[in-house]
């Protein structure tokens, strides 16, 4: 569990269960990182999390906009990196304020981010693996925090997905992901950052 | 000479208005509105109290943060559109000092220290001298526990002070028995402080030029974001 957990997910709808699933494990102050190539369901995951928290009305992709903010239980900002290009136009978003511990941060290629992330964070990877529709959705713990949401969040989803679907066997869908290739090396990379 | 104060450096703002005589209104809010919804309704606020205008305000001085981004930028953005409109001198002063001045009575060194996020804090060192305080070290921006290296390094007695102080607390006091925390009434900087400590500089005409003042920003970056690499790692 160390590694994290990965499901297989055979369509969006299955996605969004799964985003809705982590949904009860969140706390303000929680930070989580999506990574997958453009229309890989990023914001399909984002949907179903959001949704699940409270929000009410579409969840768009942020790729153009930046930073969307809703409502729900919880402030939730949603943001997505993509079209950045520096570690200063981030800054100069205010991303230290969007860090905020009232509110949950959802962050689309969020792996460009990881020299200004917290120490404690999750990080979701999404590939497509086979058919068209189908996803390999891998949950990487980034603190030890997030092991225990992760359980928590599995049993949520074989239970909406096993709900939601007529085929036997889905709950088999979750497994322990691999040991990651390219761990985060936070306090290096911090270095980085210049500090003038 | 009525002076204007504008802090939003923090999730605390403030504004005040003030002469050498002392401030003669003030307001503060630390949640609910955002700092644009505060500003100008809270400047209203205490000119309609103390039965003042826009017409009465002979300058205007602004926390320069460090701090939190869009309190800064809405704080200095709005205080220089109204020195400009007002044609008054503008005045700029550190969040951290502000901090500082409020414990200036202490014998010990003082170090504010205001959070940054991030699990980064804000910092200065200072000590009293007549009639005010001194910085002793340059605005920066490290983790706590750097900080309270940094402490465990030096042989006298040191009040943290500042929000920053408070949420590290942990950290600073296993810096040593020569560490006390300052308490929560002087945890953020205010803008009565602003007001107070920026009279002098009003006084002797130590203004700030309107175009070029602009917020103390700690964290400047000038790394690319390695497009090539993170998508590379993916297909790896």
């Amino acid at each position: 569990m160390r590694n994290g957990i990965q499901v297989l997910s055979t369509s969006p709808e299955e996605t969004r269960i799964i985003g809705a699933s982590l949904a009860p494990t969140l706390l303000p102050g929680d930070v989580v990182s999506l990574s997958g190539d453009l229309g890989a369901g990023k914001t399909v995951l984002v949907q179903g999390l959001a949704t699940a928290l409270g929000v009410e009305g579409r969840i768009t992709s942020p790729t153009f906009t930046i930073v969307h903010e809703h409502e729900g239980r919880y402030p939730i900002i949603h943001m997505d990196v993509y079209r950045l290009d520096s570690f200063q136009e981030v800054l100069d978003l205010g991303f230290e304020e969007l860090l905020d511990p009232q509110a949950v941060l959802l962050v689309e290629w969020g792996e460009a981010l990881t020299p200004l992330f917290p120490r404690s964070y999750l990080e979701i990877e999404i590939r497509q693996v086979g058919e068209e529709d189908e996803r390999l959705i891998v949950f990487r713990p980034q603190a030890p925090q997030w092991i225990a949401k992760l359980e928590a969040m599995r049993e949520t989803a074989e239970a909406l997905l096993d709900a939601a679907s007529i085929e036997a066997g889905v709950a088999a869908r979750f497994s322990l992901a691999p040991p990651q290739v390219n761990p985060r090396e936070h306090v290096a990379v911090e270095d980085d950052v210049e500090e003038a | 000479m009525l002076v204007l104060g504008i802090e939003t450096s923090t999730p605390q703002a403030s504004v005040a208005i003030g002469s050498e005589q002392g401030i003669v209104a003030s307001a503060v809010v630390a949640r609910g509105a955002s700092y644009n919804e505060f500003l100008l309704p809270a400047i209203r606020f205490c000119l309609e109290q103390s039965n003042l205008g826009y017409r009465n305000i002979g300058g205007v001085s602004v926390s320069l943060g460090p701090g939190l981004f869009t309190g800064m930028r809405v704080g200095v953005a709005t205080a220089k559109a109204l020195a400009q409109a007002l044609s008054v001198p503008i005045v700029g002063m550190a969040s951290l000092d502000l901090v500082a001045y409020e414990v200036r009575y202490t014998p010990k060194t003082i170090c504010a220290v205001l959070d940054a996020r991030r699990n980064q804090v804000f910092h200065a060192f200072y000590r009293s001298s007549p009639g005010g305080i001194q910085r002793m070290s340059d605005y920066r921006v490290e983790t706590p526990e750097r900080l309270a290296i940094g402490l465990q390094s030096r042989p006298e007695e040191v009040l943290l002070v500042g929000n920053g102080a408070l949420l590290y607390g942990d950290i600073f006091e296993d810096a040593g028995p020569i560490v006390e925390i300052g308490s929560m009434g002087h945890a953020f900087p205010n803008a009565r402080a602003l007001v107070e400590l920026t009279m002098p500089r009003m006084f002797r005409q130590d203004f700030d030029s309107l175009y070029e003042l602009k917020p103390l920003y700690l964290r400047r970056s000038a790394k690319p974001i390695d497009w090539e690499r993170i998508r590379g790692s993916r297909s790896a």
